[in-house]
């Protein structure tokens, strides 16, 4: 009997130690980090004798001077998830063409603190380093929040003096293309704490339509929501790609997948944001209205008439009908499997048509920015000017290593310099690295208007108008592969799918993003106040609940004055006092 | 003599059918993904059979040598940490088994022990004790924290105790050492449990991803599952905008890449199950008494 009991308490307890293993498993993904900052400083160490001291001022305050011995910092470093080092080299993650560049033009060298991949893992390291309070010399911060807590911790550099006195030219050119803006958002106090990295305006997302399509039906290029609307209807029930009546869907969004929404991204994929902005309501932004106060875009009467064009389109079924239940891989086996020819992305989705191409190769893709508004422009908002953030622990000796490291990265990436150079670092550089592998431990950023400038240089140079060495290292290799598709088209060969696609993004799509005439919108505001932290995801999860419930017809449309209701009531309120507030300051 | 087959036997086939089944399916789609070529496999036209098959992922891993490394990296931690798992395990377990007449501390470490497992320290306080005492990027930063498993202990002290005491009298009697006693007696016996929780430990140090995340700083120095892992971690499209971005992305979108790492990197657990089978059919309870 008792020998019986135990046998089955064994078993009980052998499942239950596998099911709290399986909990702890899942529990492990969102644990969350305190990100309680304990300051920690190292104390530097001694700098080196007086005979070199005037190369050491020199390095110090000027963009491109050497220093007098190699200077090794440490560093949070981003790799890619599969590095491929060039064959035949010894090349490592601290020792390989990036870090030679540095190294022979600055004489500097890095040692990696930690190396993670972009994104979640990089997160989860860097706020490790902060809640130990072991942080790297230089390291890269994601998010405003975490910057600004690093900020009021006193646990980062002021790099206003190293700014003004190592700037390159091209750097503050570069920040002067998108008026200064993301210099203003890592200024704290009038002191410049970081250096931030740029966005590139994707500009509005485009309409891309099946164009083989299109011809077959003799459809006409779209202007206005009636003639999208139109030639969605006609896609679909017309059925031009053979799929059989009812396989072919409208178009594609995406519904709440994996930080994703339909609307609120910059430059995304299957959104609708283009919807919205037609009737100037700007989903998911801070806008500022006439009196000049700001205002959360999602919850304002004019997202109703957006949302109403879309709850209809669904009705009459323009919409993919299995929206709620689609992931981005969903969405790109549609389109590759041409059982969809519409959705709204930025100029790169060439890179979600071309297994369309490659499946058949009478696919054919074409972007149009539409709907235009009455003065035959479309609404666009802008990108939150920074991406990332580059910071330098408290108490590092060299805080302008990151700026004149970040010269280099730019003077090499972001002008013709990789060609004039004829260092055999250099070529090295170009030949091998060139956006090959991702080990940059410090990396540089580009223009504002990245996107239009490349086409414009590869265009010209497509034209005989330009040389091909007067453009940056990377729009090079774009302009040699979209040279390889042309010549290809002109023989009547098939061109390589590389080819094909680079062709798409950079001279179909990017004719169109620099061809096109756009309002632009500039929202307000992208940081995070106290009530933020507490109530936001609640509320974003309420939004894109009715969005989602009005879109799909479960609700009525005047269950957004309700939404709206709540949503000032959640906390909705408060929130945009604060955010008002800190505009103000 | 012959059971009618009633309807509650059909109920259950069909169940476990359909738990089996649910099991198998999304595996064997994976292997399809993976012999098939990559825009089918974006495409989705991709289910059970490899759609233009080739060999062209599997020729890629091949070639990956950080693959490979991940991968030693991953044997060598499981070899070590099952071996110190199931050493301390047993070595715990067996003293704990004794009664609180032959071992009067017993309740006490039992009830600490059980603490420590209900109430563990936390992420962060685990994270400084292991960048304190220096095991940060080394292998043992994946296998000393997580040394002794007490669930496992628990399991295998129950077990212990389910085995008649005559038998360990009997070995006393004859003049073994408690030690003698542990290796020559209990163990032989306990093989069903030994075999089940060196699975556990196997398994759970194959797939265990999150430790390296935390505690290994070179991504070369990552075991298997991990660098699986950044390889198919979803990519947050919004935050596509520029071009490094964009290829990183299309590396990491090639569906039929990715499931040939993933089938390659399920093959030696596969290969384990085996050979430790004929332990589970006998069961870790019922293999325990012959009285």
């Amino acid at each position: 009997m008792g020998r019986n009991l135990r046998e089955k308490l064994t078993a009980i307890l052998l499942v239950t130690c596998m099911t709290s293993i399986m909990l702890v498993g899942c529990s492990n993904n969102d644990s969350e980090v305190s990100k309680s900052a304990i300051g920690q400083k190292d104390s530097t160490s001694d700098t080196s004798g007086d005979s070199t001291e005037d190369a050491w001022m020199l390095a110090k305050t000027t963009p491109d001077a050497p220093y007098p011995e190699t200077v090794i910092y440490t560093v949070g470093a981003t790799v890619t998830s599969s590095i491929k080092f060039p064959e035949g080299s010894n090349d490592t993650t601290t020792d390989n063409g990036y870090t030679r560049l540095y190294k022979e033009k600055i004489n500097i060298q890095n040692t990696n603190k930690f190396e993670a991949s972009d994104g979640e893992d990089y997160i989860q390291k860097v706020s490790m380093a902060i809640t130990t309070g072991d942080l790297p010399d230089i390291m890269r911060v994601d998010d405003y929040a975490t910057f600004k807590e690093l900020v009021d911790n006193d646990l980062i550099e002021d790099l206003t003096d190293a700014y003004n006195n190592c700037a390159s030219d091209l750097m503050k050119e570069i920040y002067a293309s998108n008026n200064n803006k993301a210099l203003d958002m890592a200024t704290v106090d009038g002191k410049l704490y970081a250096i931030p990295t740029t966005q590139i305006s994707g500009g509005p997302e485009l309409l891309w339509l099946r164009g083989d399509w299109m011809d077959k039906l003799g459809l006409s290029e779209p202007k206005t929501l009636d003639d999208i609307a139109n030639i969605i209807q006609e896609f679909i029930e017309k059925d031009p790609g053979k799929n059989g009546s009812g396989k072919t869907v409208g178009l594609a969004l995406i519904p709440k997948y994996n930080n994703q929404f339909l609307y609120g991204s910059y430059a995304g994929g299957y959104q609708a944001n283009n919807i919205f902005t037609i009737y100037g309501a700007f989903p998911k932004q801070w806008i500022a209205q006439a009196d000049g106060s700001a205002v959360y875009g999602s919850v304002q009467p004019e997202m109703k008439q957006g949302l109403a064009v879309l709850s209809d389109w669904y009705k009459r079924g323009l919409i993919d009908q299995q929206i709620a239940v689609r992931t981005e891989d969903d969405l790109k086996g549609l389109i590759g499997n041409g059982q969809c020819g519409s959705f709204f992305a930025g100029w790169w989705a060439p890179y979600h048509t071309v297994s369309s191409y490659t499946l058949n190769p009478d696919a054919e893709w074409r972007a149009y920015a539409v709907p235009v508004g009455k003065d035959g422009k479309v609404t666009a908002y802008t990108n939150n000017p920074v991406q990332n953030y580059f910071v330098v622990r408290k108490g590092y000796e060299h805080p302008e290593l990151l700026i004149k490291g970040k010269n280099v990265s730019l003077a090499y990436n972001q002008s013709s310099q990789a060609f004039s150079d004829t260092s055999d670092t250099v070529k090295y550089y170009r030949d091998t690295v060139n956006g090959q592998y991702g080990l940059d431990p410090l990396g540089g950023f580009d223009y504002y208007n990245a996107a239009q400038l490349s086409y414009q240089h590869i265009s010209e140079a497509l034209e005989g108008k330009r040389d091909e060495h007067d453009m940056t290292m990377y729009e090079n290799t774009l302009y040699e592969s979209c040279k390889r598709y042309q010549e290809a088209i002109d023989n009547n060969q098939k061109p390589e799918t590389d080819d094909w696609l680079n062709y798409q993004c950079r001279i179909a799509g990017g004719k169109v993003l620099n061809d096109t005439q756009m309002n632009l919108v500039d929202p307000v505001f992208y940081n995070q106040t106290e009530t933020m932290k507490l109530k936001w995801a609640t509320l974003v999860k309420m939004e894109e609940e009715t969005m989602l419930k009005i879109l799909t017809n479960q609700e009525n449309i005047d269950y957004f004055d309700k939404f709206v209701k709540d949503w000032k009531a959640a906390g909705g309120d408060q929130i945009t006092q604060e955010v008002n507030a800190a505009i103000a300051k | 003599m012959r059971k009618k087959i009633n309807i509650s036997d059909v109920i259950i086939f069909l169940v476990v059918l359909v738990m089996g089944l649910s099991c198998l399916l999304p595996l064997w789609n994976v292997v399809a993904l993976s012999f098939s070529d990559s825009a089918s496999a974006t495409a989705n036209r991709v289910r059970f059979l490899p759609v233009n098959f080739n060999l062209n992922a599997y020729k890629k891993i091949m070639e990956d040598a950080q693959f490979w490394k991940s991968f030693m990296i991953s044997v060598v931690r499981v070899i070590l940490g099952t071996v110190i798992n199931m050493l301390l395990t047993i070595l715990m377990a067996y003293p704990l088994s004794k009664s609180k007449k032959e071992f009067r501390a017993q309740g006490i470490y039992m009830k600490l022990a059980i603490f420590a497992m209900l109430f563990p320290a936390g992420m962060i306080p685990l994270f400084m004790v292991v960048k304190d005492v220096g095991l940060m990027d080394t292998i043992w930063s994946m296998i000393i924290p997580a040394a002794v498993p007490i669930g496992n202990v628990i399991l295998l002290m129950n077990f212990f105790r389910g085995i008649p005491k005559s038998l360990e009298e009997a070995a006393e009697i004859d003049g073994a050492s408690p030690f003698q006693v542990l290796w020559k007696v209990m163990l032989p016996m306990s093989l069903p449990a030994l075999a089940t929780l060196s699975l556990f430990c196997i398994v759970g140090h194959w797939n265990d991803y999150f430790t390296a995340i935390l505690y290994i700083n070179r991504t070369v120095n990552y075991p298997l599952q991990t660098y699986i892992r950044q390889i198919t971690a979803a990519f947050d499209m919004s935050k596509i905008t520029n071009i490094e971005l964009l290829k990183q992305y299309l590396q990491v979108s090639s569906r039929n890449l990715n499931s040939a790492k993933i089938v390659v990197s399920v093959i030696p657990l596969l290969l384990i199950y085996p050979f430790l089978q004929k332990y589970f059919v006998t069961g870790i309870v019922m293999g325990a008494v012959k009285e």
